[in-house]
C-alpha cells in the first residue's frame, strides 16, 4: 500500500476548553467531507500538558456513540481519509512547532459485539505503514508501542529525547486510565 | 425431508475469535509494560521507499 491519495481539505472547527483534572487542556476540531462515502469526518486533537497532541477521528454520524472510535464505517475510501488526518499535523505544527503528536488504534467492535484485542489492531497495523511514509524523519523520531497499539511521534526541537519519551508516555499512562475499557 | 442449512461465512471477529465485549477487561497500564520501540532510520526509509512526498520533512 502506497498511501498516494491527495486527501481532503481540513476545515478547523472550534477549540474546546476540557476543565477535568487531568493533563488534558483544551481540543482543536477539525471537520472534512469525504465525497467518496458522502460522510463527514470529525477530526480532534487534544492538547496535553508536556505540548502534545493526541489525534483521534470519527465518523459524524457517530458522533452520540460512546464507542464511535471503535465503529467499522466499512464505506470505503480508507487512504483519502487517513491522508487527511495526517494533514492536520503540518497545521498543528505552524502553531505549535515544539508539538509531539500521539495516536492509538482504537479496538473495533463488530456487529456480532466481539472486541479486537489490544495488542497490534489493525488500525494500528494501518497507522504504523501510515505515518512512517507521510512523516519524515527529521522533524520527530518516531516511537511504536505495538503491546497497546499506539504510536508517538517526539519533536527533535526537544533536547532530550528519551527523557521527553519517558514524560509523555507517563503523562498518557495517567491521562488514559479507561484506555482500553469496554465493558 | 432434509432441510436445507443456509452456509453464511463467518464474520471477522469470528475468525480472529475476538472476546464478546462483555469479557474484555480493562487494561492497567503501567510505565514497565509499556514499552516504546524507536524506529531506525533504516526502517523508516524501508517502509517510505515508494513514498513521493512528506507531509512532514
Amino acid at each position: 500500500m502506497t498511501f498516494d491519495y491527495p486527501g481532503y481539505d481540513l476545515k478547523f472547527i472550534q477549540r474546546e476548553p476540557c476543565n477535568d483534572t487531568t493533563a488534558h487542556e483544551y481540543t482543536l476540531v477539525f471537520k472534512f467531507f469525504s465525497t467518496a462515502t458522502k460522510l463527514h469526518y470529525i477530526v480532534r486533537a487534544d492538547y496535553h500538558t508536556g505540548d502534545v497532541f493526541a489525534i483521534k477521528f470519527y465518523c459524524k454520524q457517530h458522533r452520540r456513540s460512546e464507542r464511535k472510535y471503535n465503529i467499522i464505517t466499512n464505506k470505503g475510501d480508507l487512504g483519502n481519509i487517513l491522508v487527511t488526518c495526517a494533514k492536520v499535523i503540518p497545521l498543528l505544527l505552524k502553531c505549535y512547532p515544539l508539538a509531539s503528536i500521539g495516536f492509538s488504534g482504537a479496538r473495533t467492535i463488530d456487529r456480532q459485539k466481539r472486541a479486537e484485542g489490544y495488542h497490534n489492531n489493525q488500525r494500528y497495523k494501518i497507522y504504523k505503514q501510515l505515518i512512517p511514509m507521510k512523516i519524515g524523519r527529521v522533524t520527530f523520531e518516531h516511537v511504536a508501542y505495538d503491546s497497546i497499539s499506539s504510536y508517538l511521534l517526539i519533536n527533535r526541537n526537544n533536547p532530550d529525547i528519551l527523557q521527553k519519551e519517558k514524560e509523555l508516555k507517563e503523562m498518557f499512562i495517567a491521562t488514559y486510565t479507561d484506555l482500553f475499557e469496554m465493558i | 425431508m432434509d432441510t436445507l442449512v443456509k452456509k453464511t461465512r463467518l464474520s471477522k471477529g469470528e475468525r480472529l475469535n475476538w472476546e464478546k465485549v462483555k469479557r474484555v477487561t480493562p487494561v492497567k497500564l503501567t510505565p514497565d509494560t509499556v514499552v516504546g520501540k524507536f524506529i531506525t532510520e533504516r526502517e523508516h526509509n524501508k517502509i517510505s521507499s515508494n513514498n513521493k512526498r512528506f507531509l512532514v520533512p
